[in-house]
Formats: C-alpha cells, structure tokens, sequence
C-alpha cells in the first residue's frame, strides 16, 4: 500500500471503485487486498451492482407520483446559489440555436447578453419567447436585461484612456442595424 | 471566445486530478447543448435504450444540474426533474412485484430512502455545486447502487428490530444446531441467483448478517480459498483477517443462515 492509498477514507476508496473502467472480481480482489480495512463495505457494494441493478421504466405509481412531487417542492424551494446570469450563461451553439429559432442575426442576441438594450423598447410576446427557450424564468430574464450594460467583447482592447459606460439603445436601433425588415421589426418591437 | 462547451467534473481524486464522464457521454452531452430547451426534454422522454435519440441517464443529470435557475412554474424544469427521477426509481426494487409483505415493505423502504436522499443531494447542488453529484453524470447506475446498498441495510435495520440474528450475533450461537452440519460445498443458496425474484430475496436476506459472516460468504461466492500455499494468492482468510478455521465457521453459519431464511420465506 503506497501513501497515497494509506490516506483514503471509505468514501474516497467507494468513489474510486465505482469509477474504475472495469468493476469486475479481479478489479474487486485488488481494492479487498489494497484496502482490507473497507472489506465488508467493498463487497457490499460490488454485490448492489452486481445483483441489485432493477431496470424499469414502467409508469410510476401513485406512491413514486407522491415522491416525486414531494422532491420536486422540496428543490424548487431552493435559492440557487452562485452568480446567475441567464444569457451570459448561454454557449455560442445554444446563441446559434436562438439564432435560428428566431430567424434573427446572432448579433441581435450579443445585444441583449451585453445588455445594451432597453427592455421597455422589446414586445412582451418577444420577451416571452426568449423566456421559453432559453428556459430563463420571465421575470428572472427581466431582471437581467434591465442590469447595466456591459462592455462589447470587441472592444474589450487594452486603451489608455478609460472608456465610456455603455449606453442602452432601443430595441428598434439594434434590429435597424442588423438590417431587419419592416414587418419583421414591426412584430419584433410592437408585437404586431 | 473561451467557453468550455461541456461543464468539467470537479470532484477529484485523492492525487487531486478531476474525474472524468466516459468518451460517449461527453460526445451525448455536446450533443444535447447544441439543441433548444424543449427538444432536450423530448429526447430526454425516450425510454428506450434502443431508440433513437435516448438519452444516457448520466446525460439527464448533467442537464438538470445546469438547469438552476427557474421557478415552479417551469414547465421544462418541471419535466426534466421528474424524468430524471423516473431513471432513479427505475433502479430501485418495483414495488409491485413484490408479493411477501416483508420484501414489500423493504422495497417501500429502500425506494423512500434512496429517492429522499438523491432529492436531498439535488436540492444542496442547486444551492451550492455538490461535487458527490459529479459521479452520476459519469456512472450513474453504479451512484445509484451506492445510495441502494446504504438504504437496503438501513431498511432492515428499521424494520426488523428483533430477529433471531441478533441473538447469534450477540451469542456467536446457531439457534438451528443441525444445520451446522451442512457442508461449505453445499452452495444451492446461490444456484438460483439468475432469478429476479430469488435474488432479490438473497440481497434483503444477506444484508441481515453480520459483517464477518457477510464478507466471508460473498467472497467465497466469488470463488475465492479459504486459504493457499501461494503466499500471493488473495485469500478469504487473508482478506478478513481471521484463520482459515474460523473463516471456514463463517462461511458455514452463512450458509446456515441464509438457507433458513430463504426456506422460511419459502413456506
């Protein structure tokens, strides 16, 4: 036994086996004659994945239905800890997907992750949508709109001089620029 | 831009390096991110292994952790939460199959527990990241096996208060003395382990012995001697520290023990 394996708790040791590529009987025989100590509690689990492995997918039963509900109150009573910024948060292929749902030029999304957008000058039926899709509650995605805007990543370049704050454009100035058309502007901004 | 396109495992190993998801989960998951919120959830729906499109449960988790930031009327979230309970009740002993009332109660038991514990540990990563939670996305039946094996012996030990196990574990007495005539050779009690119903008897039964006599008979199960003149060979005795007489006594009241409870259920 090396220093390294001497210095294992029995979750370390039980994290480790489950995660080993091959969970087999020589694989077990190694980890009983490396850690005697976890014995009873290595053969315990290697029987549970061996012999206890059930595999269904039958529809729950009003008890599970019970369960489920119970643990699904219990998490949405949660805070979710950390930083949260729902567009921020999004990857450039989840950016192209919005891109394409809406049939609108990526940029249009930079705008409102960087914030540079009035949310008061977007149709409520737009806002809606992006809430949907990006699975952002409503007013959650309100909320992160309506904060300061952010620098563009383009002009992020090292300078001298501090730069201005940026300022927050219409909903209409961003799609103008993206060179949307009448009609779809119109929907975009109005919701007409 | 530096995005990472597949959040990395955090939790480590004890030389400090991350554990990783398996090569296919990963490409799953990469997959997974490129697509909408909806349509995740309708792939995530598939049951079928086979189908197109099913998604690994290890996958599910991955996306409901990422998904931390909505209200209860979410009707997404909503979705992907119970989809991914569904793959853990999935896991655990089906009620409904169980005819005797004690193997009933234990299924009961151990799908409460297990189910009160994943929710437990899903509800603490949303608040603050879990990093135990990491090795679901990475081999999620052999996590759920864990949580399995800890409720299974805590559902006996609430349920069975009194037995006569605790009289031989206390005493080191078989109650049944002519049954400790059996010969070790004798090893019917595993011959039926292929059968669902029979194993699943085995594994409440089995968890009822004490640890020596638990650890003895799966490991001469396993196949392995009492004992060997290769000093290199793994041996019962060697693995329980105990000498091959007293290993052999083990493996016999094992056996014993586990013959009367499986035959009293029996009748």
């Amino acid at each position: 036994m090396n220093s390294d394996q001497s210095n294992m708790d029995l979750e370390d040791v039980l994290n480790a086996f489950i995660m080993e590529e091959d969970t087999g009987k020589p694989t077990l025989l190694r980890y009983l004659i490396d850690y005697p100590q976890f014995a009873s509690d290595l053969v315990d689990l290697s029987r549970e994945m061996t012999l206890g492995t059930e595999q269904s997918s039958g529809p729950l039963s009003k008890t599970d239905e019970a369960i489920v509900a119970a643990a699904w109150e219990r998490h949405v009573a949660v805070v979710p800890g950390g930083s949260l910024d729902p567009l921020g948060s999004l990857l450039p292929a989840q950016l192209n997907q919005l891109s394409a749902a809406f049939s609108l030029p990526r940029q249009v999304f930079s705008a409102l992750r960087e914030r540079r957008v009035i949310v008061a000058s977007i149709s409520e039926s737009f806002l809606r949508s992006l809430s949907e899709k990006t699975g952002c509650p409503f007013d959650r995605l309100i909320a992160s709109l309506n904060e300061p805007a952010q620098p563009t990543v383009a002009g992020s370049h090292k300078s001298e001089v501090k730069p201005d704050a940026p300022r927050k454009v219409t909903f209409e100035k961003i799609l103008t620029d993206a060179e949307i058309g009448p009609d779809q502007l119109a929907e975009l901004v109005r919701g007409e | 831009m530096g995005f990472e396109l597949v959040r990395s495992l955090r939790k480590t190993k004890t030389d400090g390096t991350p554990y990783t998801r398996p090569d296919e989960i990963e490409a799953r998951i990469e997959q997974l991110e490129k697509l909408l919120i909806s349509e995740q959830v309708r792939q995530c729906e598939i049951k079928a292994e086979h189908e197109t499109d099913f998604v690994p449960p290890e996958c599910v988790v991955y996306l409901m952790r990422n998904r931390r930031d909505f209200d209860r009327d979410d009707d997404t979230a909503k979705a992907l939460y119970k989809i991914l309970f569904r793959r853990v009740l999935g896991q655990l002993p089906w009620t409904e199959q169980e005819g005797c009332p004690k193997q009933l109660a234990t299924a009961v038991a151990v799908r409460e527990q297990v189910a009160g514990r994943f929710a437990e540990m899903m509800a603490k990563d949303r608040e603050e990241y879990l990093d135990q939670l990491d090795l679901f996305e990475a081999v999620f039946a052999h996590s759920v096996a864990r949580l399995r094996a800890t409720a299974r012996t805590k559902a006996f030990k609430h349920a069975n208060r009194q037995t006569p196990l605790e009289a031989i574990q206390a005493g080191g007495e078989m109650s049944r003395p002519e049954e400790m005539q059996l010969e070790i050779s004798d090893s019917t009690i595993f011959e039926e382990l292929h059968e669902k119903d029979y194993r699943r008897r085995y594994l409440n039964a089995i968890v009822q012995l004490p640890d020596d006599l638990r650890t003895v008979i799966e490991l001469y199960r396993e196949g392995l001697h009492f004992e060997s003149s290769d000093p290199k060979e793994p041996t019962i005795s060697k693995i329980v520290n105990k000498s091959p007489k007293t290993a052999r006594k083990y493996c016999k009241q094992a056996i014993a023990i586990l013959r009367g409870m499986l035959l009293e259920e029996d009748q």
